[in-house]
């Protein structure tokens, strides 16, 4: 438990280290990839870039350290502790309590000024995220029971790869607008989704009511699928052995094809002032899921019977007790089925807008405005095959200026509010001769702590206390 | 420099480190977790509607086995067994009378059967016999009274308002006349008799006619007269001297009726009517004053009565004729023939038979014989000389012996005898004579001293034989000796039989056999034909079968011996002490037909030599079977184990108070000697008598005739001692049987047989609870593992919501034991549940070990339960149930360290 309040605290203090984000960085001058934020966006230079181009990860969770251990006269202790009341432990969840993790990686990007004032764009990625769903209820009901049912069902765990091929045109309409768009090949490479459909607990004197079904989908042909037999039910030997998957990754190869579109558009009434409004990756992939498995099983202990026709004997007691943990562990095997086959998933879309404003006394500094709400949409398919669907949103706003004193120098920061609180965001990009860096970051505004690692001793890793979200984006290019 | 970099950037994203969250702090994190902090309950366990059989199956230990359902519903414990007695049945010593030893008798017997004729006489006898002649009874009724009255009034002149004396001249005459009723009804006669024709009255009851008048008594100075008073009958009747008379009042006249023959003779169906009349003339002459008389009115009254009494009747007779079927026997001694059996007498003189007939007959009546005339039939024994010595004469058919006469009835026959026939197989002389036939009476009339005279009148007949001496004697026939001896014979010996004997009703022998015979020495020779003998043999009729036949033909030495007899029992033997003797008869002939032979040469002296024997091969009596009355006493102790009885109910803290508990014993056998006595239970307990024990009296053992046939007896024991001795079951209960024959009753015995005697004991406890009823009932459950891994962390607690019908608390006492069974101190206070009878409740219980309790050391939880009367007088009826809903729950949660350590 400690290695994983440890492991915790160092993911978190990396991802705040390398933090930035499209919101923040679309400020900055010198920025040629502001067309990810709105594909109406133009850089003033063609540039191309290569690997180290543009890199993206992205991290949120609902919930952080001070959500899972508590400080106490005697020291931290965890939240199941006696020490800490439910109150406390639980008044700081959500109901669905997420964490999130993407990163985008570009392997090649070329931006092209035409001659008739439009610009092209092309981009090769790899793009992949991961998200766990983490309920309430499942707190809820290990620290105090105090409720009658737990639903679990919001649970879900999940990650997909994918590589990107990415077309995009902007150009002026007139003085005041700007267009663009981008269209994209996706490419997938590999798929895993954990749904819990339906899970329950139910407590009452009298019963207890498990309620489970689960399934695993994966799209991913380097994944070899290795089996075992059940432990809890005789003639079943399709159980998936994940401890004995392997990846062989010679046989990589598309499990999903798909294409998304960006649209821009930019306005600038006045002088200075400039509207950004995007809708980005609007698309999805259709998914081969080759692997399915699934667990299934509903446990409703009502204790023993006792019954005139009993078998007299008294280790037969605790039969039905140990039949239902029988089944509680056999909701841990995955049992082989069909693959889905085919499905079709979109991929999160992005609704961007953005304000900025160039000071009329001072062109080089800029005052701005980011808002962007970042959609996903999860895919569920029932036993039957029909789609599920769920929607998760997150939302953030800031505001923030930018700066550019000299023609190879920005710097911007923000500040604002977004789904997992306060967030703060700062960048900066330095240009020497053709050669750009830029880097920012949109982040966590709250207590934070620090440690040192063995391998490190002496560096001290700052990393959230409560729930964080942080982006951060950094790359070279060559603009010319 | 990277190193302060990036605090100083974290801390642009961020306001405050909070350094209680550092690495150093995280890694030191306590992971003492609670569970469900809270508390938990799980459930345990549901119960079904749980009947008081079905937890008694549930609890095992047989105990449902002995639960028992009556018809309305009602329960109880029934615990039933037997066990087998036969082996006491050995004390009574029944092999004695397995045989008897053997019965034989032996007697000579000496026959005269020399002939001599002037040592032969007939003694001479009378003989009469009667015959009820059957002549028609007459009774006539009582007449009833023949009575009449009349009143007449003579009016005088009223002379009260007269104001003196005045004098007044009287004369008046006046005839009145009235009438008596005189009938005679139809009166039931025989059909022999036709009619009455004439009654005579007895002359001693007159008729009276009076006639008289009050007033006469207080008038003076006038006279009144009868001046005629005549009764006039119908001309049937006659009366002696006048019917006419006169004379002053009050005038009183008597008439004397003799007889009455009316026209038409009163028959069944013909009576008789007519009337008497009484006609009187008065005449009153005088002077009358107006003192003189008292009215102005003078009531005369006259009355005719008479009372008829019979004195004698003729009644006319229609012919008679009566069948007459009368026989007397007769037989004469003989004397002088010695044993020999038949033989031809010719007597000496001529020695008439006298047969008498007395005739019942009147001046009016004479007897004749009838169409079918009247006979006389001689027995064959008498030979008639000739029909003309018959007086008086009479037709003689000698094929028949019969004499027959016609018309006149005699009054004394004589026949004259030529051979008296002798024949000793039918007696002695003698035979049967019979007078045969009808006789007539004609049509007459008869008077009442006819008919009184033949009342009951009998045809008398008297037969009279003289002595007769023999002139000579002749065997014209078989040489036949008569046998008829009689021996007294000895069947048992008080020695012979056992002591305990009172009475032998019956002895059925098994293989036993009678085998007599007959040696006979001094025959003459009557050559080839030899002799044929016929004899029966009775024995005593204690003796079945009693007549034994031996017939056949006597060997050259004289010697018969009969097939041998079964004999298949003995009966009726009275024991006092002394021999048991019968008497034997042996009686027949023994015959050599028509052997040519002088019997004047015949020897005198004939020997036979009787023997008999009663014995199967062995010399003994073998029974089959053997009944009567015998005295024997018995002591024999049996003691009956519970073992099938749970220890649950005999445990010492169960007290089975119950108000109505009953024992019933049944026993079985098929012993045939009737026992009586009586059966002290004993309770047992651990090898000792526990508690009083029950004296059960007046118990009688089954028995029964046919050892075949199982015989019951049964007896239900209850009340408060029996109730006492099962308030706490014993072990086992030992039967102390007291017994001895009864005298009065006939036992029968087959000593082949094998006689078994068992006891069947059904013990009913109905569930009708007294207050301190309880049964405790311990074991222990072997899940501790579990528990103490969760009570080392935290306390657990045992939820019931009971639902309880059954009017039986339950007190449960959980106890935590090691592994040695040693009580385990592991919370503060006793755990026990107490569930109420016949209500809804809700119990908790909460294990909270104490501070260094030897949780790890539980090795398994002792449970013990306690059923208690929840009041007196409940019930336990087969509807009552149970319900549970148990749930253990961890009031604190579930503690426990992630990092393995607390």
């Amino acid at each position: 438990m400690k290695r994983i309040l440890l492991a915790v605290a160092v993911l978190f203090a990396a991802v705040s280290m390398m933090a930035q984000s499209p919101q923040t960085s679309y400020l900055l001058e010198n920025n040629a990839y502001g067309y990810r934020f709105n594909p109406a966006f133009i850089p003033q230079k063609s540039f191309v870039g290569l690997l180290l181009s543009n890199l993206t990860p992205e991290v949120a969770s609902d919930i952080g350290l001070s959500n899972l251990v508590f400080p106490t006269e005697d020291g931290l202790v965890t939240g199941l502790n006696s020490a800490v009341s439910s109150e406390d432990f639980l008044g700081g969840l959500k109901e669905v309590n997420s964490m999130y993790g993407s990163i985008s990686e570009n392997l090649f990007a070329l931006g092209l000024k035409g001659k008739k004032g439009g610009y092209f764009t092309l981009e090769m990625n790899l793009r992949g995220e991961a998200v766990a769903d983490l309920p309430y209820e499942g707190f809820a009901f290990l620290k105090d029971a105090g409720a009658d049912s737990f639903d679990l069902s919001s649970a879900s765990l999940g990650g997909s790869a994918w590589g990107e091929v990415a077309f995009g045109y902007s150009r002026k309409l007139g003085e005041k607008v700007s267009f663009g768009f981008r269209i994209k090949g996706l490419v997938g490479l590999a798929k895993l989704d954990l749904d819990v459909q339906e899970a329950s607990i139910s407590l009452s004197s009298g019963e207890i009511r498990v309620n489970a079904d689960a399934a695993m989908n994966a799209a991913c042909t380097f994944m070899d699928v290795a089996t075992k037999s059940s432990e809890y039910e005789a003639g079943v030997d399709n159980v998936m052995d994940f401890p004995n998957f392997t990846y062989p990754i010679r046989n990589l190869r598309p499990t999903g094809y798909g294409g998304a579109i960006d649209l821009g558009l930019m306005w600038e009434p006045v002088d200075g002032l400039e509207l950004n409004l995007a809708l980005n990756d609007l698309g999805g992939l259709a998914w081969n899921y080759g692997v399915r498995g699934r667990t299934n099983g509903e446990i409703n202990y009502k204790g023993e019977r006792i019954s005139a026709d009993s078998e007299d004997d008294k280790t037969q007691f605790g039969k039905e007790f140990h039949a239902a943990i029988e089944t509680l562990e056999s909701l841990a095997e995955f049992r082989v089925e069909d693959g889905l086959g085919w499905k079709f998933q979109a991929i999160p879309f992005t609704v961007n807008a953005a304000l900025r404003y160039r000071m009329p006394f001072y062109k080089r500094l800029s005052i701005g405005a980011t808002g962007s709400y970042k959609h996903e949409m999860t895919i569920r398919y029932r036993e039957d095959g029909m789609k599920l669907g769920a929607m998760h949103g997150r939302y953030d706003a800031r505001g923030g200026f930018a700066i550019s004193p000299a023609d190879w120098f920005s710097f911007t920061a923000n500040a604002g509010w977004s789904s997992f609180g306060p967030v703060c965001g700062a960048g900066l990009s330095i240009s020497g001769g053709p050669l750009t860096f830029f880097a920012s970051v949109d982040g966590y505004i709250g207590k934070i702590a620090t440690g040192s690692l063995s391998f490190a001793p002496k560096m001290r890793i700052p990393y959230p206390v409560n729930s964080f979200a942080y982006t951060t984006s950094f790359g070279f290019d060559f603009q010319f | 420099m990277l190193q302060n970099c990036l605090p100083a950037l974290c801390a642009l994203c961020s306001c405050q480190v909070d350094d209680r969250y550092n690495l150093e702090n995280i890694q030191n994190t306590d992971l003492t977790v609670t569970l469900f902090q809270k508390g938990i309950e799980l459930p345990v366990g549901s119960t079904d509607c749980l009947t008081l059989g079905q937890l008694a199956a549930m609890a095992g230990n047989d105990l449902s086995d002995l639960l028992q359902e009556s018809e309305d519903g009602r329960l109880g414990f029934e615990y039933a067994d037997s066990a087998d007695m036969s082996g006491e049945l050995k004390k009574l010593g029944l092999d004695k009378f397995s045989s008897f030893g053997g019965v034989s008798f032996q007697k000579d017997f000496t026959y005269d059967i020399g002939l001599d004729a002037s040592r032969l006489k007939v003694a001479g006898s009378t003989r009469n016999a009667s015959l009820d002649l059957e002549f028609p009874d007459v009774s006539l009724p009582k007449p009833a009274e023949v009575t009449g009255r009349n009143e007449y009034t003579i009016t005088l002149p009223d002379l009260s308002r007269m104001p003196a004396t005045v004098y007044i001249p009287l004369e008046t005459s006046e005839t009145y006349t009235y009438t008596c009723d005189c009938a005679i009804d139809p009166i039931k006669l025989p059909q022999e008799i036709s009619g009455v024709s004439s009654i005579a009255f007895d002359s001693a009851y007159k008729a009276t006619v009076t006639l008289d008048c009050e007033e006469l008594s207080g008038l003076t100075g006038i006279d009144v007269k009868v001046d005629s008073l005549v009764v006039e009958f119908p001309g049937e009747f006659v009366i002696e001297g006048s019917a006419v008379m006169e004379g002053s009042l009050p005038l009183k006249g008597e008439i004397i009726i003799r007889k009455m023959a009316p026209q038409s003779p009163i028959s069944s169906t013909q009576g008789y009517e007519g009337e008497m009349k009484v006609r009187a003339k008065i005449s009153a002459k005088g002077i009358i004053t107006k003192d003189s008389y008292t009215s102005n009115e003078l009531h005369l009254v006259s009355e005719f009565r008479w009372q008829p009494v019979i004195s004698d009747y003729e009644v006319n007779v229609n012919r008679v004729e009566q069948a007459v079927a009368a026989s007397q026997s007769f037989s004469a001694d003989v004397s002088g023939l010695g044993d020999l059996g038949s033989c031809t007498i010719i007597p000496s003189g001529k020695p008439s038979i006298s047969i008498g007939i007395t005739k019942p007959e009147t001046e009016n009546l004479k007897l004749r014989t009838g169409n079918d005339g009247l006979s006389i039939v001689l027995p064959s024994c008498m030979q008639v000389t000739a029909a003309t010595d018959i007086y008086p004469p009479a037709y003689f058919d000698g094929k028949t012996n019969t004499i027959r006469y016609d018309g006149e009835v005699p009054d004394k026959v004589s026949i004259p005898l030529n051979e008296l026939v002798i024949d000793t197989e039918k007696g002695s002389f003698g035979g049967e004579i019979a007078v045969l036939g009808s006789v007539v009476s004609e049509a007459t009339t008869l008077d009442k001293k006819d008919v009184d005279a033949l009342r009951n009148a009998k045809i008398g007949i008297a037969v009279s034989v003289p002595d007769i001496a023999a002139e000579d004697v002749k065997l014209e026939g078989d040489l036949s000796i008569k046998v008829d001896e009689k021996e007294t014979m000895t069947i048992f010996r008080p020695s012979d039989l056992p002591a305990e004997l009172l009475e032998l009703s019956e002895v059925s022998l098994k293989d036993t056999y009678l085998n007599l015979g007959v040696q006979v020495s001094g025959l003459p020779d009557v050559g080839s034909k030899g002799y044929e003998i016929d004899l029966v043999a009775t024995l005593p009729d204690c003796i079945s079968p009693s007549t034994i036949s031996l017939k056949g033909k006597l060997d050259r030495n004289g010697k018969f011996s009969a097939e041998p007899v079964k004999v298949s029992s003995i009966k009726d033997i009275k024991l006092d002490g002394s021999d048991i003797t019968g008497q034997i008869q042996v009686a027949g002939t023994i015959t050599a037909s028509t052997p040519d032979i002088d019997v004047n040469t015949i020897s005198k002296s004939v020997k036979a030599v009787v023997k008999a024997n009663i014995a199967d091969s062995k010399g003994r009596i073998s029974i089959d079977a053997i009944s009567g009355r015998c005295n024997y006493g018995m002591e024999t102790t049996k003691s009956i184990s519970l073992d099938g009885i749970p220890d649950i109910l005999k445990d010492e803290s169960t007290c089975l108070d119950l108000q109505n508990p009953q024992l019933n014993l049944s026993f079985t056998g098929n012993l045939g000697v009737p026992v009586d006595g009586e059966i002290e239970l004993i309770p047992w307990k651990d090898g000792a008598v526990a508690g009083n024990s029950l004296r059960i009296e007046n118990i009688s053992l089954p028995y029964t005739s046919d050892a075949g046939k199982n015989a019951r007896t049964e007896y239900k024991v209850e009340g408060e001692k029996l109730a006492a001795v099962l308030r706490h079951l014993p072990d086992s209960i030992q039967f102390v049987v007291t017994a001895h024959t009864n005298t009065e009753k006939a036992f029968t015995l087959q000593p082949d047989a094998d006689y078994r005697l068992s006891v069947d004991y059904d013990l009913v406890l109905p569930m009708e609870l007294g207050e301190d009823f309880s049964i405790s009932y311990g074991t222990t459950m072997d899940f501790s593992r579990d528990i103490s891994q969760v009570m080392n962390q935290s306390a657990i607690g045992l939820r019931c919501a009971v639902n309880n019908t059954i009017p039986l608390g339950l007190d449960l006492e959980l106890e935590f034991l090691d592994a040695d069974g040693n009580v385990l101190r592991i919370s503060e206070e006793e755990i026990h549940l107490d569930i109420p009878g016949k209500a809804e409740s809700e119990e908790k219980v909460v294990v909270k070990p104490v501070q260094g309790a030897a949780v790890d050391a539980i090795a398994s939880i002792g449970l013990k339960f306690v059923l208690k009367s929840a009041a007196a007088g409940g019930v336990l009826s087969a509807d009552d149930y149970v319900q549970a809903d148990i749930s253990a729950f961890l009031p604190e949660g579930f503690t426990f360290n992630l990092g393995g350590q607390k």
